[in-house]
């Protein structure tokens, strides 16, 4: 768990999956390996990268979130909602904080009721999953809503570096701040310590129940930061907005190297896992695979990844 | 001490620095950042204080046998300001050498004016270790033995209270 241990034998068939992704994609489809194809690819592995990194902490400390893509739809519909409703407020760059509190408060209602409720994060998380789901679906009344404010240009999709969408920026910078916390922060030290033995941590004194509640709220946070840039990206807030973030920021955790038992892995493996996923997603649209066949060869990358991983760590308890 | 080391105790697959850090994070992260430089030199000197064998801080603890991974916990706990320790079958699964030298330390905790509550199953070494003997049964104490270094009981002397009394 030291900086050299960061990068270590786990990290490499990842990267190896990754690399023959691209190279077995640029040759079956010629608009694959394009510069217009990378800013495209990269602007959604942003969006998906964000909300995977708080939900990393969570399954690191051996729980799980399923609520990631409701919390990403609450809280860009709120969001816009509240921008059509009062259209005078010079919000701009407000929202972000916004999105990112909005989407801690949520991740905190998970948390609470899971540690002080002892109700495991699966049953929580199912359960909340509906709640802000049927709450946004509610608000937006079955439209999607779109809206159009120049600052959001700026913030995700303007190319400050050529090729690359300022919203990729947004994603590496807080990756970066991520694997800072994982490592070097008694946060990140608690989430893997409880992750990977729970009674142990609680015997030596550890806060255990409240830093799960941290967790938690974390996850929701980037959820909700997630929400807004997706949002700002989109120009526009629909029903479907973050439907496909159980299945990928899941799959881009796990298949990134992190076990789902937790304390094993982390956020730096996600990078990689979102690379993964997205470049699968992409390269299948290339090549004219169907949206339905990209679900089902994606659920096979991930059960692969699950048991690739089992190998390696025994005990596969899911909380 | 926990009795059941590998599931109270230690995380095995962690490092020898993490699991020794376990408890102490007031020390290594004073304000939230973590010092992984202080953690690696505190493992460095447990190893060398210890005389942990074929120990690095980086070691997986699971790869350490038994005795060594025991003396990884009782340093954890040693790192700390203690008035009071409990040992519950501190050499529990560990080889008799590792035993002598986790026996010096425990001595050696007395000597500094730590108190010592040993709960163990092995009578040698209730016997050999300790000042006062407590016999315990349904959650009561029902025996006080004094066993001061010149005037030891031998195990003869505490079989009968530890066998259940009538009523």
């Amino acid at each position: 768990m030291r900086a050299a241990a960061l990068f270590d034998r786990g990290t490499w068939l990842p990267v190896g999956v990754f690399l023959s992704l691209i190279v077995i994609f640029s040759i079956a489809s010629p608009a694959f390996f394009t510069w217009r194809n990378f800013a495209a690819t990269t602007g959604e592995a942003a969006t998906l990268l964000i909300a995977s990194l708080g939900a990393t902490f969570v399954i690191l400390m051996g729980s799980i979130d399923l609520s990631v893509g409701a919390i990403v739809l609450l809280v860009g519909t709120t969001t816009v909602a509240g921008l059509k409703m009062f259209p005078s407020a010079h919000l701009g760059l407000l929202v972000l904080p916004f999105g990112a509190l909005l989407g801690a408060l949520l991740g905190a209602f998970n948390g609470a009721i899971s540690v002080l409720g002892r109700v495991p994060s699966f049953v929580v998380t199912l359960g909340s999953l509906s709640v802000f789901t049927g709450t946004a679906l509610s608000i937006l009344a079955g439209a999607t809503i779109m809206f159009d404010l120049p600052i959001f240009d700026t913030l995700s999709l303007r190319q400050t570096v050529p090729h690359l969408p300022n919203i990729a920026l947004w994603a590496v910078l807080l990756w970066l701040i991520a694997i800072f916390v994982g490592a070097r922060t008694r946060f990140g030290r608690f989430v893997m310590l409880i992750g990977g033995g729970e009674q142990v941590a609680r015997t030596a004194g550890i806060p255990v129940d409240r830093y799960k509640i941290y967790a938690f709220t974390v996850s929701g946070m980037t959820a909700g930061l997630a929400g807004i840039f997706a949002m700002s990206r989109l120009g526009a807030v629909g029903p479907s907005l973050g439907s496909d973030l159980l299945l990928n920021t899941l799959g881009a955790i796990v298949v990134g190297g992190t076990s789902l038992a937790g304390g094993g892995g982390g956020v730096q493996r996600t990078f990689i896992g979102v690379a993964i996923i997205t470049v699968l997603s992409n390269g299948l649209n290339l090549v004219g695979v169907g949206p339905y066949w990209q679900l089902v060869i994606k659920g096979f990358v991930v059960i692969g990844a699950v048991l690739v991983s089992q190998d390696r760590m025994r005990g596969l308890i899911i909380k | 001490m926990p009795a059941e080391r590998l599931v109270e105790g230690i995380v095995p697959a962690f490092s020898l620095a993490v699991n020794l850090s376990l408890p102490s994070s007031d020390r290594y992260s004073p304000n939230g950042i973590w010092r992984l430089g202080k953690e690696k030199a505190a493992a460095l000197d447990a190893i060398r204080q210890f005389g942990i064998r074929s120990g690095t801080p980086a070691i997986p603890l699971r790869d350490l046998s038994g005795g060594n991974q025991q003396k990884v916990v009782l340093a954890r706990w040693l790192q700390r300001d203690l008035s009071l320790l409990i040992l519950d079958n501190p050499t529990r699964g560990v080889d008799s050498g590792a035993k002598e030298e986790i026996y010096r330390h425990i001595r050696g905790l007395t000597t500094m004016g730590v108190g010592i509550v040993l709960i163990t199953d092995e009578l040698t070494e209730l016997i050999g270790l300790s000042n006062r003997i407590l016999i315990m049964q349904r959650g009561l104490i029902v025996t006080e033995i004094p066993a001061p270094p010149h005037a030891k009981p031998t195990e003869h002397d505490l079989i009968p209270h530890m066998l259940p009394s009538a009523a």
